[in-house]
């Protein structure tokens, strides 16, 4: 690792007064970064999942959690109030009950219950009041699981 | 409630448009999913 010397001046404005003044001021906020935590989801119902070219299954309620085996830096985002822009990218596991009527029926290796992992990045218009966001993303399905290199939005 | 450095827990509602690989014979579904996630803010700046 390459490290780099860097020669600090010494300040002769530095004093407990100048610290204290600028722990105090007020500044206004327009940007956040920010991390995601305890994500949770469930789709309306269930969908044709796919095996194969010909084979499908029922995915049962779909179970959306946040990814615990992600770094956390994975889940993070940043808004920005003026422009009432956010984007934002939240790593997920998903969960497909359906899965436990095929792998119990010992057609289908047990390999298919590994966790199902995706990433979706989304960039969002903040509504006016701020209570919410309209979202244009991207989903990729990660490798680890059949349905790796899916991928939509 | 985040400009203010505090945590703000927001439901979403969403559908995913996902797209299966060639293999998996390349159709698309669409998924509805409700949910609720927090936001945690990490850095605030002007």
């Amino acid at each position: 690792m390459a490290s780099i010397v860097q020669d600090v001046t010494f300040n002769p404005e530095l004093t407990a007064d100048a610290i204290e003044k600028r722990r105090n001021e007020v500044r206004p906020v327009d940007r956040v970064v920010f991390g995601v935590t305890g994500l949770y989801g469930l789709s309306r119902g269930s969908v044709k999942m796919p095996l194969s070219r010909t084979e499908t299954f029922d995915s049962g309620q779909v179970c959306l959690q946040g990814d615990a085996d992600a770094d956390p830096f994975r889940s993070i985002g940043i808004v920005e109030f003026s422009k009432r822009k956010l984007k934002v990218r939240y790593a997920i596991q998903a969960v497909f009950p359906g899965l436990y009527t095929l792998v119990t029926s010992g057609r289908f290796d047990h390999s298919l219950l590994n966790p199902i992992r995706a990433e979706a990045t989304d960039e969002c218009s903040v509504l006016p009041d701020y209570k919410g966001w309209r979202a244009l993303g991207c989903l990729e399905f990660l490798p680890g699981s059949l349905w790796a290199g899916a991928h939509g939005g | 409630m985040l400009a203010e450095n505090r945590s703000v827990q927001v439901a979403y509602s969403t559908t995913f448009l996902i797209n299966w690989p060639e293999h998996l014979g390349g159709d698309q579904v669409k998924v509805d999913f409700d949910g609720t996630m927090t936001l945690v803010p990490l850095l605030l700046g002007d």
